[in-house]
């Protein structure tokens, strides 16, 4: 078979239809919302770093808060966990390409736009230090953010990023379910494909909710309806039900993905098969029919009828059983493997720690009692970012470590990534760690002032906060050298690993498995 | 995917966001059945679609005397017998620089296209080939 290269310059990225090219560019899209969303923090933590009013005003500081949520969650983590299922998936199940190239290229392209208008109110009216952006937290309750004089960037915003997720979902269920070459059984499939099987029928059954609901505040603001405005009969609990049906499915789309990562990096780095495989594909789809059945954990202090606290508890509390087996699985993998501790196993490793203590103040956070105090402190902003930096984004780093040799044919510089990992590990402790503290002691979330009590342990986090940001920085610089050179990766790049993406050679080819692999 | 387990899978997704949406509008959030109607639309094309693409292919063989094409490309195929001593395989260039080019091969005035689900480059090897194996002496 002759080399089939891509075409030269621009157009290639334009035009592309190889699901190579696609997972590349969602990549590099992620990463640079990555460190938008992270500049955004920083101007959190310096504002944070002493008690009383420093940095900016108020306004500004909640135009922060809000924007660095919605760019990490919708412009970072999603798009990363896309970028990945492109590059992999096809490989992994011995397909050619992903089942629509074209619609791949558009779910893509799309994203670019969406996060344009997403932050292009931040700059209209002239005054930038103003904060004429969305301010309304990245949950955009209602009434708050109907009140938003340019809410209709916001919602074509949110439109465009849900057309995105449903055209490359369907895209994900297509190809898993029609392109996987002869032998590979939907129980022999990587755990990873099984994980984003799974968040892709998450996103078809969520999306729809959220494109509904911001349609809604678009006619309550626009044309007059009041499905949220009390003023016209509406009801804005109302809105939390359905942000919040949406929302928490939506906390697993982020972080099923991530699952799939460390499965696939352990059991490599441990010499071991993933211990108890088939139990964690059950899991997963546990996790993922309770995450319809939750949401209004969030909502244990708006005022609903005790049974309704009750049954949300329960079930909420109920999701620490699925995610236990999870846990277990990957410890039990490990559990007398011949391990070594390459970069992505460091950071899988962490991953297992660090999204446990997540786990655990989830846990705590779940019972409704306990709740009415946590509720909207420090302890809940502490309780996502542990699972959602050392949890989704610690594995989706890890996976970038463990196959950017495939997709680079370069081997990473081991000395600089293990650096990158003690820098990150430590700092983002330092950072987060302390928030459980004054979050229990009673510091709001959401605010840019707060009691000196609370001076000492924010410092702290700043001071971790500026470290961690930093320190992303070098992960930058690594990526960027391995892709332009380094020591040769073998094609099997890890000692023994599993699955046909190793089969290939690295770089893998622009066009792999133009015949059906040979599954055993 | 055979097509029953297609539309199987394609029922239980529609159950469950027919009754996700259906939920909701009893709420009085009705905004939301649209949306719904619509992916659910799109995802009906698109597993139709790839239903239908999975059935296609294209055989080509060549032996002494003939080239005979037998292709099946969603609903419309056929099978069609060129001369080998008297066809040609010609890669036409598209009037329009984005546009894909077409592979055809020809003779006493029919024509047929083949190579529909090859991309630029596969195109150009797949008539290199042919062009060498339909050529003199074989
Ligand atoms: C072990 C399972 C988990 C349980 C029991 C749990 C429970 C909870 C509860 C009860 C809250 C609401 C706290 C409050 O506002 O008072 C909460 C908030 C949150 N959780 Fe979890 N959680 C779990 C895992 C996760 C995971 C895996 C993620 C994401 C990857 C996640 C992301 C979030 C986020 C983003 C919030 C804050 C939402 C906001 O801005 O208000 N959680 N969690
Ligand atoms: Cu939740």
């Amino acid at each position: 078979m002759s080399e089939h290269g891509p075409e030269k310059g621009i157009k290639r990225w334009l035009f592309t239809t190889n699901h190579k090219d696609i997972g590349t560019l969602y990549l590099w899209f992620s990463f640079i919302m990555l460190l938008v969303g992270g500049a955004m923090a920083m101007v959190i933590r310096a504002e944070l770093m002493y008690p009383g009013m420093q940095v900016v005003n108020p306004n500004f500081f909640n135009m922060m808060t809000t924007m660095h949520g919605l760019i990490m969650v919708f412009g970072a983590i999603m798009p990363a966990t896309v970028g990945m299922a492109n590059w992999l998936i096809p490989m992994m199940i011995g397909a050619p390409d992903m089942a629509m190239p074209r619609m791949n290229n558009w779910s893509f392209w799309i994203l670019p736009f969406a996060a344009t208008m997403l932050v292009l109110p931040m700059f209209m009216g002239g005054d930038f230090l103003a904060g004429q952006g969305p301010a309304f937290g990245w949950t955009f309750y209602e009434p708050l953010s109907g009140q938003y004089d340019n809410l209709a960037f916001f919602i074509f915003a949110v439109h465009l990023l849900g057309i995105s997720s449903i055209m490359g979902s369907i895209n994900i269920i297509a190809t898993i379910l029609n392109l996987r070459a002869p032998g590979m059984t939907l129980m022999k499939m990587p755990m990873f494909v099984w994980t984003w099987l799974i968040t892709a029928f998450l996103l078809i059954a969520v999306m729809p909710v959220l494109a509904g609901a911001v349609t809604m505040m678009l006619t309550d603001k626009y044309f007059g309806t009041s499905f949220f405005d009390a003023a016209g009969g509406g009801d804005p609990v109302l809105f939390q039900h359905v942000f919040w049906f949406f929302g928490h499915p939506e906390v697993y789309i982020m972080i099923l993905p991530a699952f799939g990562i460390v499965s696939q990096i352990i059991p490599t780095f441990a010499r071991k098969k993933l211990f108890g495989y088939s139990s964690m594909v059950y899991a997963t789809a546990a996790i993922a029919f309770l995450s319809f059945i939750v949401w209004a954990h969030h909502m244990y202090t708006v005022g609903m009828p005790v049974a309704g606290e009750l049954y949300f508890m329960y079930a909420t509390v109920m999701i620490a059983v699925p995610t236990a087996v999870k846990v277990f699985n990957w410890t039990a993998t490990m559990w007398r493997g011949a391990m070594t501790f390459e970069t992505p196993m460091l950071w899988a490793v962490a991953f297992v720690f660090l999204f446990t203590i997540g786990g655990f103040t989830g846990l705590m956070l779940g019972v409704a009692p306990s709740d009415f105090q946590y509720h909207d402190t420090y302890f809940v902003v502490a309780h996502f970012h542990y699972v959602l930096v050392t949890g989704a984004l610690f594995a989706l780093i890890g996976g970038v470590y463990y196959w950017l040799p495939k997709w680079t044919g370069n081997m990473y510089d081991e000395k600089l990534g293990k650096l990158h990992f003690w820098l990150s590990v430590i700092s983002v402790n330092v950072l987060f760690f302390p928030q459980h503290f004054v979050g229990l002691a009673g510091m709001q979330r959401r605010v840019p002032d707060y009691a000196v009590q609370f001076a000492d342990w924010n410092f702290w986090s700043s001071i971790g906060g500026f470290v961690f940001g930093l320190s992303q920085l070098l992960f930058m610089y690594i990526v960027i050298k391995t892709i332009k050179g380094g020591e040769k990766a073998s094609d099997k790049v890890w000692d023994n690993p599993e699955g046909l993406e190793w089969t290939v050679p690295s770089p893998a080819p622009y066009h792999t498995f133009e015949t059906a692999p040979e599954i055993k | 995917m055979d097509w029953k387990s297609t539309v199987r899978i394609y029922l239980l997704i529609l159950s469950v966001s027919v009754l996700i949406a259906t939920g909701f509008a009893l709420m009085g959030l009705w905004m939301i059945v649209p949306f719904t109607g619509m992916e659910m639309l799109l995802l009906a094309g698109a597993f139709y679609l790839c239903a239908l693409r999975s059935r296609d292919y294209e055989l080509i063989a060549v032996d002494e005397n003939y080239i005979s094409i037998e292709k099946e490309h969603g609903a419309s195929g056929g099978r069609i017998r060129f001369q080998r001593h008297w066809a040609r395989v010609d890669l036409e260039q598209p009037a329009c620089r984005n546009q894909p080019s077409r592979l055809v091969v020809r003779s006493h005035g029919r024509s047929e296209e083949i190579g529909l689900c090859l991309n630029e480059e596969e195109k150009r090897h797949l008539a290199r080939q042919l062009q060498r194996a339909i050529a003199f002496p074989s």
